[in-house]
């Protein structure tokens, strides 16, 4: 069977059906890029971001939960780079400490999110008429009971906390995952080249892998690297509204919804973790980008 | 045309109600009931006091019963009673339903030009710098906190320039920043979504044609490109409709507008369920409808997907 | 000290009309009737105080924007026990009875007379002539009884349950033309108290035959207050406007007249960042819910920061639950009551504007005993009850016993701004002592469930007390501590059953000291009190329920 096309065919997949070997990072251009210094420069403070979640006593001398509060309200200065907050603790420190947290948190919503969707979002693309329309359905209740609705009710439900603000959040991206998955996967299955493999004797499982996940990921990914900040995001909103996990606990959503009542005096109880947060999850959108760029994936 | 357009509203009915359904079983995880919250709020009451009011409201039936009356009531017209505000579920929605289909309204259509406009201005720009600005904006806006954005500048505007109220007084700029606000946030996966389409649509030969004939950059993008790289933005517009119903709750909440958003909090806190599930035939609606929409353009635009499956839906992948 | 809401709210009193027999005053009110135009003279003195710089006469007319913190859709009047709804209602209904804070003494309002049967069981009420509902009908004798009826009974038809401060109630009898008495089945010396709280306010005869949806529609309410509904916007904004023809104010109140200002609009500013901000920007007149750290901005721009004591409530505390088993030893709710540094709170999260609490009681209230002695922090007495309690350290520092790690969870609601830092603060404390807080406190969804339950050990809130310590404290499942304790009920039996007097003051002293130090259920913190920020331009005073005064409030016009 021969589908046709508006345009030439095959147009579209020079990365795919002409040099499926490119899919592997190994190649020659592939380790050239590599040495992109635009990569490193995002890749580096990510990773120490990732140091700070992972050993976050090496990078201050003071505690995330004890302050002096004698010393609350102090603006930034040598000693508290980011300053001090209402019980005098040092808001950095909050902001390092706060990272674990922050990371394990949204990226279990991004996991349930991505596995969930890539899941029905490929059997609805490729399993058949009525697995499409039973995978859609359910995506469609998943996306017109508002995600956020489902938030509130899992944490409500189940105390704020990483794992059920994780899943509420997670529950909530899986159908925006499945629908992207699918369109794509349905964008690179028409394409000849899958075709190909079909009448080459690949079997469904091979051509799904080797071919039509790899082509497809593309948009996935982006979303992928929208959606962790997407989820950091959420965090955040959920603590503005007051659903979120109980103090002292140091999170970087927590801190900015937190530090948000002093905006008119110490503005740097918001102002710098918000910093913080916009550089992070501009940075993972860029390294996204970036590593899209590298691998040609 | 006419039967698949049957189909589809079929589908969107059921839909609604497995929503509606679904949202019912989920409420029911909550820890509490809306009859003992309402009446503790205030003071101690004896039991008797509370299984009196749960009787009168049928909250001592058993769950299937519950279902049934509910959804009985829904089927006409009947959509119960809001225990914590004493409305009906339905005067209570539609006393503050039309501030947020303006605001959530507005920024819907200007998230969608935002996007285009940002994407149109990357791609056709020939400065290298200005397209890099261009093409980092969204990622920069998908990264800014709603709440966030939308405090600093009430801080700014209203407290610090004195150019806007704090309150939402029917002035263009209190409903013009809260609109910027949410599509802002709205339009950055938009765009970003966009952007990655077109980048695939412009690395097509067939560019290259259009190109070699002579048409103008912009021609391009208009009447080529940009409808052949609509689709996936189009789908993640269809499905905004939640991302905007959040980012309608969390705006309305920052600029003290009235509204569907503070009707979803006090809904979920008091767990007033027939209120929630209002609110939920009334998102699961708006949601439906909208997406009715992208799936009639979608084939419009990419003509590829009707022409190989007939009635839009893949076929199945093994042979 | 007595007379610190003197500084704000009656600055211009003068000594000799503060102690006016009741008659004479009785006098004055009708005065007031018979001469409207002379609305304002009683205020002669003007205000002239160091917060209210500018002295003079009260301006007439000109609109008034308030702020309150959150929106609330049910107004259903018994149940106005918060503020966001007390502080509305207060000048859209009146009371048979004001308390002025001043004398720490009810005064008469819409009942011109009101006297208690020596066994406090029969209330006779003399309502004054000639007042009216503002929907037309007079507010006569038949009216209170059919509003007492109301608070005491409930209204069945419209799901409303009876009003706690009138238990005991039996029926309520029109004798002669304009009075009314009050029969209870037990006695209660709260009772005519009770008669003075916004959730006892009146409302006219077809306000009470409305549904529950009526009854919670601002705009059904019919009261007969200094103001009257003319719009809302639902949740973000309520106008009242003033009625013309009021002349029935409390005695004690400076203005006998119609209020001086046209309209009040309340709008709702749930960001407390914004609320300086927009008193100083001049958004709005008058804002509740100002946060210490902006008490010093407000007053540097010239503004005004205004505290209004609770003298109607409880001091601020962590109510006691013993549902789980973890508080049942008395020692350790003492450990944990006296290792709280009070002075410490107060120095990092409070403000001057607080009094830190002495007892459960406010310091103004009547009957209030001074317990601060027994209120010091003592860390190390707190671990040795908490040792000798069989509480003993485990290797994360948090304290055990058979296996059980003393972690307690604390719930209130978001609507005060300081109560959540407070305890953000007490959980460092008590992390000392070896106790760790779960801190829930500004965590409404929380509190939904957690009100009624048990085991959430504590519940940190402040609570009017019209109809005294009792209804909130003695049932089996109050809200409070869930637990109904016979020996604390029977000081509370005793104290509602004695006359005013010497041994009534013991009998209330003695429930202080029961709840705060004896069986130690009340964590008491600070006393209530709710920071108003006021525009320089604006007048304005303050119930004994922290209410702002509209009908006595105007604005300079500068």
């Amino acid at each position: 069977m021969s589908t046709t096309h508006d345009f030439p065919a095959g147009a579209p997949v020079r990365d795919g059906a002409g040099q499926p070997a490119a899919v592997a990072p190994a190649s020659p251009s592939g380790r050239r890029r590599l040495r992109n210094p635009s990569l490193w420069l995002t890749a580096l403070p990510l990773a120490v971001i990732a140091a700070w979640a992972i050993v976050p006593e090496w990078f201050t001398a003071y505690s995330p939960f004890d302050g002096v509060p004698s010393e609350n309200f102090r603006a930034p200065d040598a000693h508290h780079l980011f300053g001090t907050d209402h019980l005098g603790r040092d808001v950095f420190t909050r902001v390092v400490f706060g990272t674990r947290q922050t990371l394990l948190t949204a990226g279990l919503a991004v996991v349930i999110g991505l596995v969930a969707g890539t899941i029905i979002g490929l059997i609805a693309a490729t399993a058949g008429r009525v697995a499409d329309s039973a995978a859609m359905r359910l995506v469609d209740v998943l996306l017109a009971v508002p995600g956020f609705l489902i938030s509130l009710v899992i944490v409500t439900a189940f105390s704020p906390g990483p794992i059920s603000l994780g899943i509420g959040i997670g529950i909530a991206s899986v159908a925006s995952f499945a629908r992207v998955v699918r369109s794509e996967v349905l964008r690179v299955r028409n394409l000849d080249f899958v075709e190909a493999s079909f009448l080459n004797g690949g079997t469904y499982r091979s051509v799904v892998v080797r071919h039509i996940l790899p082509n497809a990921s593309g948009p996935v990914l982006a979303l992928l690297a929208v959606d962790l900040g997407a989820a950091i995001l959420a965090i955040s909103g959920l603590g503005f509204l007051g659903f979120g996990a109980p103090p002292p606990t140091p999170e970087w959503g927590l801190l900015i919804a937190e530090g948000r009542q002093y905006l008119g005096t110490a503005w740097w109880l918001t102002t710098l973790p918000g910093v913080v947060i916009v550089l992070t999850v501009v940075l993972l959108a860029a390294l996204g980008r970036q590593l899209l760029k590298t691998f040609r994936i | 045309m006419a039967r698949y357009l049957a189909h589809r509203v079929g589908q969107a009915i059921l839909v609604v109600w497995l929503a509606y359904t679904l949202v019912f079983l989920a409420v029911q995880l909550l820890p509490s009931d809306p009859v003992t919250i309402f009446l503790t709020a205030d003071s101690a009451v004896d039991q008797a006091a509370i299984d009196t009011m749960k009787s009168q409201y049928g909250y001592d039936q058993p769950l299937l019963v519950q279902y049934l009356n509910q959804l009985v009531g829904v089927l006409s017209g009947n959509f119960g009673y809001s225990l914590a505000s004493g409305q009906s579920v339905l005067d209570r929605i539609s006393g503050v339903a039309g501030s947020t289909v303006a605001l959530a309204g507005s920024a819907f259509i200007v998230a969608g030009l935002m996007a285009v406009i940002v994407v149109a201005a990357a791609t056709l720009t020939r400065s290298a710098i200005l397209r890099r600005v261009l093409v980092n904006l969204p990622p920069l806006l998908a990264a800014v906190p709603v709440f966030w954005l939308g405090l600093v500048l009430l801080d700014l505007l209203s407290i610090r320039w004195g150019v806007m109220s704090l309150f939402p007084d029917g002035s263009v700029l209190s409903l013009a920043i809260p609109v910027l606000v949410l599509a802002a946030v709205v339009s950055a996966p938009l765009a970003q979504v966009l952007l990655k389409s077109m980048n695939q649509v412009y690395d097509q030969p067939f560019i290259d044609v259009l190109r070699a004939k002579g048409a103008s950059r912009s021609w391009i993008f208009f009447r080529h490109a940009l409808k052949n790289a609509a689709g996936p933005a189009l789908t993640v517009m269809g499905i905004t409709v939640g991302t905007l119903f959040a980012g309608s709750v969390i705006t309305e909440t920052v600029f003290a507008r009235s509204g569907l958003g503070s009707v979803v909090l006090t809904a979920v806190t008091t767990q007033d369920v027939p209120l929630v599930q209002g609110l939920v035939l009334l998102t699961a609606s708006v949601f439906v409808v909208v997406n009715l929409v992208v799936d009639l353009l979608y084939p419009l635009l990419d003509p590829r997907i009707l022409k190989s499956n007939g009635q839009g839906a893949p076929r199945a992948l093994t042979a | 000290m007595t007379e610190r809401i003197g500084m704000t709210s009656r600055p211009n009193r003068t000594p000799p009309r503060r102690v006016p027999a009741r008659h004479s005053l009785r006098l004055t009110a009708l005065l007031g009737i018979a001469a409207l135009a002379l609305a304002g003279c009683g205020s002669a003195a003007g205000p002239a105080t160091g917060q209210n710089p500018v002295a003079g006469e009260p301006v007439e007319g000109g609109t008034l924007v308030y702020a309150e913190v959150t929106p609330i859709n049910n107004w259903q009047t018994q149940a106005a026990r918060f503020y966001e709804k007390s502080n509305v209602l207060n000048s859209v209904l009146d009371r048979l009875t004001y308390f002025d804070a001043g004398t720490s003494e009810l005064v008469p309002w819409i009942a011109s007379e009101f006297s208690s049967s020596d066994d406090a069981t029969e209330f006779t009420f003399t309502i004054r002539p000639g007042v009216t509902f503002s929907d037309g009908s007079p507010l006569d004798a038949e009216a209170v009884k059919l509003n007492f009826d109301a608070l005491g009974l409930g209204i069945e038809a419209a799901q409303i349950q009876p009003n706690v401060d009138f238990a005991g109630y039996e029926k309520a009898e029109v004798i002669g033309e304009d009075q009314v008495r009050v029969t209870l089945t037990s006695p209660n010396a709260n009772f005519l108290r009770a008669t003075s709280s916004v959730t006892a306010g009146l409302v006219s005869p077809a306000t009470l035959k409305l549904d529950a949806a009526g009854q919670s529609a601002i705009a059904e309410i019919s009261g007969s207050g200094p103001f009257t509904f003319e719009s809302e916007q639902p949740d973000e904004e309520v106008v009242l406007a003033k009625r013309p023809d009021y002349a029935w104010a409390p005695e004690s109140a400076e203005n006998q007249g119609d209020p001086y200002l046209d309209k009040v609009v309340i709008k709702y500013l749930p960001e407390v960042a914004h609320r300086a901000g927009a008193i100083q920007s001049g958004q709005v007149d008058l804002a509740r819910g100002l946060q210490p750290l902006d008490e010093g901005t407000i007053a540097a721009s010239g503004n005004q920061v205004l505290p209004a004591q609770g003298v109607d409530l409880t001091v601020n505390m962590a109510a006691v639950r013993i549902g789980s088993g973890k508080l049942d030893d008395v020692n350790v709710r003492r450990a944990l009551q006296i290792g709280i540094d009070r002075q410490s709170l107060k120095e990092t999260v409070l403000s001057d504007s607080y009094d830190l609490a002495a007892s459960v009681l406010n310091r103004q209230a009547p009957g209030f005993t001074d317990l601060s002695a027994e209120l010091e922090y003592q860390p190390d007495k707190a671990r040795q009850l908490l040792d000798d309690a069989g509480w003993t350290v485990g290797a994360d520092g948090i304290r055990e016993k058979d296996g059980v790690a003393l972690e307690v969870t604390v719930t209130s609601s978001n609507n005060s701004v300081v109560i959540k830092p407070a305890f953000e603060l007490i959980e460092q404390q008590w992390r000392e002592i070896g106790v760790k807080l779960i801190n829930r406190a500004g965590d409404n969804t929380f509190l939904a469930t957690a009100m009624p339950d048990p085991s959430v050990e504590f519940f940190g809130t402040r609570q009017f007390i019209y109809g005294g310590l009792g209804p909130i404290f003695e049932p089996a499942n109050n809200t409070m501590t869930h637990t109904s304790d016979d020996e604390l009920n029977e000081i509370f039996a005793a104290e509602r059953a004695a006359t005013p007097g010497p041994e009534r003051d013991e009998l209330l002293a003695a429930e202080q000291h029961a709840l705060v130090v004896d069986k130690a259920y009340s964590l008491v913190l600070w006393d209530e009190v709710q920071v108003y920020g006021a525009h320089r331009d604006t007048r304005v005073e303050f119930t004994s329920g922290t209410a702002p005064v509209f009908q006595g409030a105007w604005k300079t016009g500068g």
